[in-house]
């Protein structure tokens, strides 16, 4: 199809194995029924990727996509989307960034790019506008992500060349690897890094000179402004930008939701030497925001004696500082800045890294695990020595790192001798910084996540301290004091369903979840108004939700095809049995069955293994799955 | 009497501090406290403890001997030997 407002209508297709590099239109239907990013990677997993294809194979996709706002003045407009069926948990698998890449993809003329199959020796695809080349990449295999972004910038002449590649974590194979883009953004979760890795791609590097053109340019810049200045009028706008999600630390610890000693317990006595606010104190030097984004939430760090004097990173955030903190029981920030930049460079997922090395360390203190296994590293609790080297080990497969980089469910099964009980995921993949006793919401969404334990897919944080003025504006006044309130589960099927079709929309146009379910700021009616101006399409609030309601289920029957049920929406036994020891959440578990019937009754799913019903699919245009999922 | 005073985000930055015991007369209020705390830290700090009406803000969070507090009473009164948290508006994550 030809360009319309937010679309160039092509993408690349480009075969790894025979080199071919084919321009392609967008289908109508992808545009118009999925939107973009993550809507259309999960049709074409649907669509090309079937449960046969392992994901460590050339059969794998790995689509990198863009939105309808990316690159415009709409406010946080730099997101990009990769998909790819994930080599952590097998299912689904999805992750987002921020920072500067995204919109010179959209500039030089493509909607996505799609890679398949696997090249013989490493190479990059290298983009400039309709310029599009496969480039050797030996000399850059083994480079860390931070040298490979300079060397390709190097080696085109081009310092304004935006990067997204791996490190040695992917080139390893690291089940949880990451890819890195321009600058230093993560595309953490679920092993796109992996994938990527698999096929002897390094990196993907773009320049582009074109500009977004909105149907209705002055409708759209209107809609955009309006957006911008809900955000910087919103009350918790300025502690985002002053403290970032570091800013998080000190009062979740009190609400007993900051994971502990392998989510043992909600609260780290230490807390506060591992906080935004002593972060900036000791490390602050600046702030770095994203493309487009008035918030600017990163947070520039650096060392400047002892140690590790001369350590710089930027974006340290909240998940980092729990999964590699207090999860660890570790209370040495500056180590935690260290542990940062080799994930970064690296190219690994904090959270999972911090969830299997925790693992790890409880299995160490039960004698489960022993110093011979490790090879002599001391996994004590807290031993921010040990947690260092073995994120080296794990991105390099050296040692005990190689058993690590397969994630902490595969480790776990590996080891025996009841290792598995203490793995804290779900579907495979290691649960983000909530601990679900304290933010039942939480607890749910993590449960039902598409893509294994995660917050971002439903992302609830209407409870999660509790202010009533949001939750008033979006689900009404009645549904005081229940909705704030962490601990209660009333009202939170309702929450997570509206959340996860709200977010599979965000993941699907190119903007941050920031500025939307949090801050919160503009919500569905905004989006509404500039996606209608941006593309020209007749979009509303109700034609919008049912776009988020499709991803959502479609996702859920991809997995549905690879084994997924309501077995596996669940949670680790920790969290459904051992009641917190912490904060306000004490005495508390996850109240995960009857939200789970409720959010199954919301969604139309069957409630024994949680299909989506015929009539639902029917509904949405999903009428093709009904067969293949083996609905009568 | 003596209570502690745990200072977080902002209001850590207007304080200068982690936190403090402070000396407060017997039968202070909640928002008692939290006016003298703005009076005595300044613009910054009074900006997201009080309201335009010199009510507390309902954007303060307060938590109280180890728990965080859903709904602040301006009127509670505070005891020899509390622990009181305060927060600006922060969430997201």
């Amino acid at each position: 199809m030809a360009a319309r407002g937010g679309y160039t209508g092509k993408y690349l297709r480009v075969d790894l194995t025979t080199g071919e590099i084919k321009v392609l239109p967008v289908p109508e239907e992808l545009i118009k029924d999925y939107l973009g990013g993550s809507g259309w990677g999960t049709r074409i997993l649907w669509d090309e990727v079937p449960p046969e294809v392992d994901p460590l194979s050339p059969e794998n996709k790995l689509i990198f996509a863009t939105g309808p706002l990316t690159g415009t003045s709409w406010p946080t407009s730099g997101r990009l989307a990769v998909v790819a069926k994930s080599p952590l948990t097998g299912i689904y698998g999805d992750a987002n960034a921020g920072g500067h890449f995204t919109p010179d993809l959209k500039n030089a003329g493509w909607d996505m790019v799609i890679f398949e199959g696997k090249a013989e020796k490493p190479v990059y695809l290298f983009i400039h506008d309709d310029k599009v080349e496969l480039k050797d990449a030996s000399h850059l295999w083994g480079k860390n992500t931070v040298e490979t972004e300079k060397l390709i910038r190097d080696e085109q002449g081009d310092e304004k060349i935006k990067v997204a590649c791996i490190g040695p974590a992917g080139e390893n194979l690291v089940r949880f690897a990451a890819i890195m883009v321009t600058h230093q953004r993560a595309v953490a979760r679920a092993g796109m890094g992996t994938v990527m890795g698999s096929k002897n791609l390094k990196a993907l590097a773009v320049r582009g000179s074109g500009k977004p053109a909105p149907h209705n340019p002055e409708k759209f810049k209107e809609a955009a402004k309006h957006a911008r200045k809900l955000i910087m009028e919103n009350e918790f706008t300025a502690g985002e930008h002053e403290f970032g999600t570091p800013g998080l630390v000190n009062i979740v610890n009190e609400t007993g939701r900051f994971p502990t000693k392998n989510m043992q317990m909600g609260s780290f006595e230490h807390a506060d030497e591992i906080s935004g606010e002593t972060l900036k104190e000791r490390f602050w030097v600046g702030y770095e925001g994203c493309f487009g984004c008035p918030i600017v939430c990163g947070q520039i760090n650096e060392i400047k004696e002892g140690e590790f004097a001369g350590t710089r990173t930027t974006s340290l955030e909240y998940e980092t500082l729990s999964s590699l903190g207090s999860r660890c029981m570790n209370r040495n920030l500056e180590s935690i800045i260290v542990a940062n930049v080799i994930c970064d460079e690296m190219g690994m997922d904090t959270i999972s890294a911090g969830g299997v090395i925790s693992w790890a360390m409880e299995c160490y203190d039960r004698g489960i695990i022993t110093g011979d296994d490790t090879g002599g590293v001391d996994l004590s609790w807290g031993n921010y020595h040990a947690i260092l080297d073995l994120l080296e080990m794990i991105a390099h497969r050296k040692g005990f790192g190689n058993l690590l980089a397969e994630g902490s469910l595969r480790a776990a099964r590996q080891v025996g001798k009841g290792a598995e009980e203490y793995v804290m995921a779900i579907k495979g993949m290691e649960i983000s910084a909530q601990d679900g006793r304290a933010q039942q919401s939480m607890g749910l969404a993590q449960a039902t996540s598409s893509r294994g334990a995660d917050h971002l897919k439903g992302f609830p944080t209407i409870d999660e301290t509790g202010y009533p003025g949001p939750a008033v504006k979006r689900y009404g006044e009645e549904c005081l004091p229940e909705i704030i309130d962490g601990i209660q589960t009333k009202y939170k099927p309702m929450v997570v369903k509206d959340g996860e079709e709200f977010c599979a929309v965000i993941d699907s146009i190119g903007i941050c979840k920031f500025g939307t379910l949090f801050p919160p700021a503009v919500y569905w009616e905004e989006i509404a108004e500039g996606l209608k101006w941006m593309t020209g399409m007749d979009i509303d609030v109700p034609k919008l939700k049912q776009i988020g309601e499709r991803i959502v289920n479609l996702q859920r029957c991809y997995n549905i095809l690879h084994g997924i049920s309501r077995k596996d929406d669940a949670q680790p036994a920790r969290l459904l049995k051992e009641k917190s020891p912490s904060g306000k959440a004490k005495g508390h578990v996850v109240e995960l069955k009857p939200m789970l019937d409720e959010y199954y009754q919301l969604r139309g799913w069957e409630q024994e293994k949680g299909l989506p019903g015929r009539k639902k699919l029917e509904e949405l245009g999903l009428g093709f799955v009904i067969e293949r999922i083996g609905l009568r | 009497m003596e209570i502690s005073v745990g200072y977080y985000s902002f209001f850590r930055q207007a304080s200068g501090k982690p936190s403090e015991v402070i000396d407060i007369g017997e039968g202070t209020t909640l928002k008692g406290l939290v006016t003298f705390l703005a009076d005595r830290y300044g613009e910054k700090f009074r900006k997201y403890a009080l309201s335009g009406d010199n009510e507390l803000s309902p954007m303060l969070k307060i938590s109280w001997n180890g728990k965080l507090v859903p709904r602040l009473i301006p009127e509670w009164i505070l005891e020899e030997g509390d622990e009181v948290k305060v927060f600006p508006p922060i969430g997201g994550g």
